[in-house]
């Protein structure tokens, strides 16, 4: 009775707009006292993150992030898909997509696809004689899509995450790996979609340019490389996840700022410094907060009981992971790292006992948030979207519908088949 | 008032200039560990532990900034909808909740760093691990006492509030 109090105490508390880390910090000495444990304890817990290695790729991606999304290499980036793909039928929806997909990649898909690229594609889309509500709905997908490629932020998260509770199974690098089929699965549907209204919408074609596309290449020369470096380097087992996160932070630092000289080193640099790290300051004291309170779930086993329930009604592994995507597509509706933070511990051990491999379950996980970010009526990209674009909140709920049918049947496709996901992780030389 | 803006802008300040120099030499350490040991096969003995540490330091450092902005993650889909003045009261009582909450942390790690470490540990370069930890209580005191200014300054602002519709009607 009194924990059911308390609990709804903390929920109305967290509805009131209070930090989601005060509130996680607060069942987490809640619980330390009612265990009879002292609350430096809690603490203790919140310290063991001095001994994640992989801690340090957060800080490092964001900062490479930042400066990329400071600089004029989204700019370049779109020339260049323009000028590599811009001459099929719908080609420049795909172009959207793929850059979109690289840009929300490295920048940790926190929403700013649609800030700074939208005002880029958005009307170049409409110029071009795309249907508004189609373009609305691209952009607005768009936001959140990349996030299952590498490095993007919430797979460094979850692997960290995930690692805590399940173990050494969970490692970044393969999910880093793993990520690439469902990631490029969903960018071909997506573009046989675009390709589809670009032919039924009569958008016009340009013809395909050399002289553009060697422009396009020499002009983005420098960060093109970027993707291969990250991926090819994990890939081919020359760096770990946690090394490429220092060479990415270290190469784009010195091409945008010495090379390309976008950004002042002075008067630049120290702002983005501080701008980035104010989003991996708040992710690490939620995560420092929720240490505890997942060391307390472990050692309560409530996983174990929570499998328990569940396996009474539910025994198959399949209809599980589907009731699991429903269940989490309406958590990251809410927002993005704290469900990771605070759901992954609870289920990746539950999902164990079903005999789902977690990094299959990480997969899931991330395209249920990819589509968690535009599930009408409370994800981000959705308010984004009207805000950025100045149209109503319900236009845009309905714009993006056909996209996500498109999401989740993929969803469902990668829930049903571990190998799309699984397939690359065994084959390669992941150090 | 006018005291508590100096406060909070010296204090933001230091923290600026010292997550900007932390976040340079953490970056450095890395990328250096990385050329040494993939083109030379070397590196810094203590050049991975530092990088930990530095990590937290800046992860705190970053927090404190993430206050005064507002940009810790809460869930704002309710308070989005309220007028201005009643937001302002929601966002004093958040605030009064997470300094409470950060003043239970702070005097948790100070016990931690006391109790739990042992003072003649060192971790690096001869520095102490209980000089490492500091990060977390001071980290914690001054995410605190951003909370604290934060609140005073919503009361203050919905007060006014109140006081200019009553003036207007």
């Amino acid at each position: 009775m009194t924990t059911l109090l308390i609990i709804l105490i903390l929920v109305i508390i967290a509805l009131a707009g209070a930090p989601l880390f005060a509130i996680i910090a607060a069942i987490g000495l809640l619980v330390f006292t009612a265990a009879g444990t002292e609350p430096a304890s809690l603490i203790a817990e919140l310290y063991r993150l001095v001994n994640f290695p992989a801690l340090i790729a957060i800080p490092l991606f964001t900062f490479a992030g930042y400066l990329l999304a400071e600089s004029r290499a989204p700019k370049r980036l779109i020339n260049l898909a323009q000028a590599l793909v811009g001459w099929m039928p719908g080609g420049f929806a795909v172009v959207a997509l793929f850059s979109t997909a690289i840009f929300t990649a490295f920048s940790g898909a926190s929403g700013v696809t649609i800030i700074a690229l939208g005002g880029l594609i958005f009307p170049a889309l409409l110029k071009q004689n795309y249907p508004e509500n189609f373009s609305l709905g691209l952009m607005t997908t768009s936001g959140s899509l990349g996030l299952l490629f590498p490095p993007s932020l919430p797979i460094i998260l979850y692997s960290i995450v995930a690692r805590d509770a399940a173990g050494n199974s969970v490692n970044i690098d393969k999910l880093f790996v793993a990520g690439l089929i469902p990631g490029i699965l969903l960018l071909l549907i997506l573009s046989a979609y675009s390709i589809r209204t670009g032919i039924v919408a009569k958008v016009p074609r340009n013809p395909f340019s050399f002289k553009a596309a060697w422009a396009g290449l020499k002009e983005a020369a420098w960060e093109a490389p970027l993707p291969v470096i990250v991926i090819g380097g994990i890939y081919g087992g020359i760096f770990t996840a946690t090394e490429a996160a220092a060479v990415t932070a270290f190469y784009v630092l010195v091409v945008e700022v010495f090379i390309r000289r976008d950004l002042k080193f002075f008067s630049d640099l120290p702002r983005i410094i501080r701008e980035s790290m104010i989003l991996v300051g708040a992710i690490l004291v939620m995560l420092g907060a929720a240490m505890g309170v997942t060391s307390y779930l472990i050692e309560a086993e409530i996983p174990n009981q929570l499998f328990g329930f569940v396996s009474q009604y539910v025994s198959s592994k399949f209809l599980f992971l589907v009731i699991l995507n429903v269940f989490i597509l309406v958590m990251n509706m809410i927002e993005i790292f704290s469900a990771i933070i605070i759901v992954v511990p609870i289920i990746v051990p539950v999902a164990l006992q079903y005999g789902v491999d977690p990094i299959h379950l990480g997969i899931i996980f991330l395209l249920n948030l990819e589509i968690g970010y535009m599930t009408p009526p409370l994800g981000l990209n959705l308010f984004l979207s009207s805000l950025r674009f100045d149209r109503p909140l319900t236009q845009v709920y309905r714009t993006v519908l056909p996209f996500f049918l498109l999401l989740v049947s993929v969803l469902l496709l990668i829930t049903y088949f571990p190998e799309l996901s699984l397939a690359l992780t065994g084959a390669v030389g992941v150090r | 008032m006018r005291i508590l803006h100096a406060v909070d802008r010296t204090l933001t300040a230091i923290v600026n200039a010292a997550l900007v120099l932390i976040f340079a030499v953490m970056l450095t350490l890395a990328a250096t560990q990385v050329f040494l040991r993939d083109l030379f096969h070397t590196g810094i003995y203590w050049g991975d532990v530092a990088a930990r540490y530095l990590v937290i330091w800046v992860g705190f450092l970053g927090a404190f900034l993430a206050t005064r902005g507002g940009k810790h993650f809460h869930i704002d889909v309710l308070t989005r909808f309220l007028n201005p003045r009643a937001r302002l009261w929601f966002n004093a009582f958040s605030d009064l909740f997470a300094s409470v909450v950060c003043l239970l942390l702070t005097l948790a790690s100070a016990t931690f760093v006391r109790e739990a470490l042992d003072p003649e540990s060192t971790v690096f370069l001869g520095i102490p691990e209980t000089a490492l930890a500091m990060i977390v209580p001071v980290g914690f005191g001054l995410i605190m006492a951003q909370f604290v200014i934060k609140m005073i300054e919503s009361i203050v602002n919905a007060m006014r509030e109140t006081v200019e519709k009553k003036a207007a009607q």
